[in-house]
């Protein structure tokens, strides 16, 4: 994408909280930016995050999602810009003194000691408010209960599983009662079928326990779901920061649409208020009628019907005629999939819950179509 | 016609006695894409090397397009084989683990760096020919590696476990171009995995395997919504699956007792009798979500023949236009339903009190 174009965007796109007008922000990350000597990882990061809220920052890898997470944990503080928890800046302020807490990917647990002894770590060996032995068995006790590991406390960690593994770094994470917890790839190193568990479990141990949770991935799906507000970034920019519904029904740029891997993002360019590749053209709203020069065209996988070549198209209606691929199934859904004439490929979604699966022949062509008003277009091609 | 690639009653014993493969009968058409899927140990692998000639038959044969491959060695078999972590050549750059396999059979320069070309301009590689291997991302890699297997032209390509080395985060998108590839290309593709989300979503058909024997060879949809035994329909998952016993049965529908009273499904084996061990298996798209109260209500309960399991909604999950509801049953169980989000609206919120129903003829029931 064009610089400009994404500078527009980054500029209105820090997040107001519908309904949270009253209340002082628990965290406030104010006009970071950070550099490594030339390079900019972040630019110009503006963002709030209140009480209770579980926030997720979504981004690819060398988007710098981790840096930041590592600035508010005060691993590094920021080349330029304000850092507040509770009201008070705490750059320059050594990470053991901010009351945050940080679960990583890899756990980092001590394979030496066991559950028990790796959640009384923090206790024991801060530098202040240390408890003794018996003050700390009490609160580890309280810990195993909250996560769900009652009778694991004599184990070592090498004897118990990995998602057992990440519950115990996260009781270990939460024994010090830290104001925020932040969570670098929480469930990137489990198998598919435990992310799930873990994702339901996390976000109702944050529910549980009031606690303020910001939670980094690379995963749309738990971003989604776990949220109360998603970040997007972009390149070390917010590209976008608001409720995953509002997120998911219009995402501010196409980059943002990308890393949500649910819409078809099609390149070629505006010209005389239609969307032209090679070979083919795009109906547009008429809001979008305004851009000119190379652009993207997106629309939900979900929003695209499929039908025979001669059906005939309701007022406000999309469509292109296109040759039909091959289909892949997932037992909730079918992705019909599709050649747009140059080439391009292009998705059709079918919720089998929602719509019925279609029996379709590979090579043979369809009519594709979608509302006008569910299709957007953005300045600047994506990569 | 003869099919691309068959095998007929291939078995495998390895020397210290154990049971590999047991009786591996398939018949593939060109241009397939067929999934071998099962858990660790199951064979999948092993009949992979076989149809590679990396493993000895002790049984049967394989052939492929009609001419039988017992006796070839890897290298005169007209197949190619991905291995999950690639294999490349970490001091050759893009282009060179790509003519490799042809510099081996000593085809000419000029014709090795065309047929190079060539896959590269179809695998989207031509930028990155000079590209050394350390620079590489782990799609790329992937890329290359498909690359080096199709450059020699292979009738079959093999993959073990080809998506397996690569960040979950990406390997939903491989798997969509991997799809497109291997239909643009029209070559038979044979791969292994023990993730059935990737057997299901990109295979044509998939032979699902346990203990050396094939439990069902099927096209993902009746897998899913007919699966023939209950190892089947345990092991795709995401169905919800009730223990019980035969009833009565009424043609093709029949009642099974279980825990939660007399419910009702397909039954297409005429060899389950009365009292019979049973699992009632509701794929998890058939369900559907009523307010409690139409337990009362005679319509729904006749349309759904009684079934109908009460329940109180867990969690309400939104993830973009998809909406997944936890129910838990009496206390002792949790279904799982996905639905989109236009379907029911916001009226399932996490507490509510449901019936959970399905039609008697899209529930199905296998013996145990």
């Amino acid at each position: 994408m064009s610089a400009e174009g994404t500078a527009t965007v980054a500029a209105d796109a820090t997040g107001t909280v519908p309904g949270r007008d009253a209340g002082q922000p628990l965290l406030q990350v104010r006009n970071v930016t950070q550099r490594y000597g030339d390079k900019v990882v972040l630019r110009n990061v503006d963002l709030d995050v209140f009480e209770n809220e579980y926030v997720t920052v979504l981004g690819p890898s060398g988007s710098g999602k981790s840096v930041l997470l590592r600035l508010i944990a005060g691993f590094e503080d920021p080349t330029e810009g304000e850092i507040d928890i509770s009201g008070r800046n705490v750059v320059g302020v050594p990470a053991h003194l901010r009351n945050v807490g940080l679960v990583f990917q890899n756990f980092a647990l001590f394979p030496h000691l066991k559950v028990g002894q790796n959640i009384a770590y923090g206790l024991r060996n801060r530098a202040h408010d240390r408890l003794s032995a018996a003050e700390a068995d009490v609160k580890v006790e309280e810990m195993l209960h909250l996560v769900g590991l009652e009778g694991l406390k004599d184990r070592r960690v090498n004897q118990i599983s990995g998602g057992q593994r990440q519950r115990v770094a996260l009781a270990r994470t939460l024994a010090t009662d830290p104001k925020i917890v932040l969570l670098d790839e929480p469930l990137g190193a489990l198998d598919a079928n435990l992310r799930a568990s873990m994702k339901i479990e996390l976000r109702k141990l944050q529910t549980r326990l009031g606690a303020t949770f910001v939670h980094v991935t690379g995963n749309e799906e738990e971003a989604l779901a776990m949220a109360d507000r998603i970040i997007v970034l972009e390149r070390g920019r917010i590209a976008q920061f608001d409720a995953p519904e509002r997120v998911f029904a219009r995402p501010e740029t196409a980059q943002v649409a990308f890393a949500l891997s649910r819409f078809n993002l099609v390149k070629g360019r505006v010209e005389g208020g239609s969307f032209v590749a090679d070979g083919f053209s795009l109906c547009l709203a008429p809001d979008h009628q305004v851009l000119s020069g190379p652009a993207t065209y997106c629309v939900g996988y979900d929003r695209v019907d499929v039908e025979e070549v001669d059906t005939s198209l309701a007022p406000g209606d999309c469509s292109i005629v296109c040759k039909h691929v091959s289909h892949e199934y997932s037992g909730a859904t079918v992705t019909y999939l599709f050649e747009l004439p140059d080439g391009q490929h292009f998705e059709a979604q079918y919720h089998l819950h929602h719509r019925k699966a279609k029996r379709l022949e590979e090579g043979a062509e369809y009519l594709l179509r979608w509302p006008m008003a569910r299709a957007f277009v953005y300045p600047g091609v994506v990569e | 016609m003869a099919y691309d690639l068959e095998l007929s009653h291939v078995s495998k014993v390895f020397d210290n006695g154990t049971v590999a493969v047991d009786d591996f009968n398939l018949q593939v058409d060109k241009g397939e894409f067929i999934a071998l899927l099962g858990p660790s140990g199951c064979g999948k692998t092993t009949t992979l090397r076989m149809i590679g000639g990396f493993e000895d038959l002790t049984k049967g044969t394989i052939a492929i397009r009609g001419r039988v491959v017992n006796d070839l060695s890897p290298e005169q078999r007209p197949t190619s084989m991905i291995f999950q972590s690639y294999a490349l050549f970490p001091h050759m750059n893009v282009r060179e683990n790509i003519e490799y396999g042809l510099r081996v059979k000593k085809v000419p320069s000029k014709e090795r760096h065309a047929r190079a070309d060539d896959i590269m301009e179809k695998l989207d590689l031509t930028g990155i020919a000079d590209g050394a291997f350390e620079g590489l991302s782990g799609g790329q890699r992937q890329r290359v590696a498909l690359a080096r297997g199709l450059v020699v032209e292979p009738d079959i390509l093999l993959l073990d476990e080809p998506l397996g080395a690569l960040d979950a985060d990406l390997r939903k998108r491989i798997q969509t171009e991997l799809r497109y590839l291997q239909k643009q290309l029209g070559i038979t593709f044979v791969f292994v995995t023990h993730a059935q989300s990737e057997a299901l979503a990109m295979a044509d058909r998939v032979v699902v395997m346990n203990n050396g024997r094939v439990e069902q060879i099927a096209e993902p949809e009746i897998l899913y919504t007919r699966p023939r035994t209950a190892f089947v329909a345990r092991f795709i998952g995401r169905n919800s699956i009730i223990e019980g016993t035969l009833d009565s049965r009424d043609g093709a529908v029949a009642t099974v007792d279980t825990e939660f009273g007399k419910l009702r499904g397909h039954l297409l084996d005429d060899g389950v009798v009365q009292g019979a061990s049973v699992d009632l298996v509701i794929p998890s798209e058939i369900m559907e979500l009523y307010p409690e109260a139409s337990y009362q209500d005679e319509a729904i309960l006749k349309q759904y023949s009684g079934n109908c399991l009460l329940g109180s909604v867990r969690a309400e999950t939104v993830v973009g236009s998809l909406v997944v509801y936890e129910v838990e049953i009496c206390d002792t169980m949790t279904v799982e339903l996905e639905s989109h989000v236009d379907k029911y609206g916001r009226s399932y919120p996490a507490g509510t009190p449901v019936c959970v129903s399905w039609m008697p003829a899209d529930g199905h029931i296998v013996a145990t």
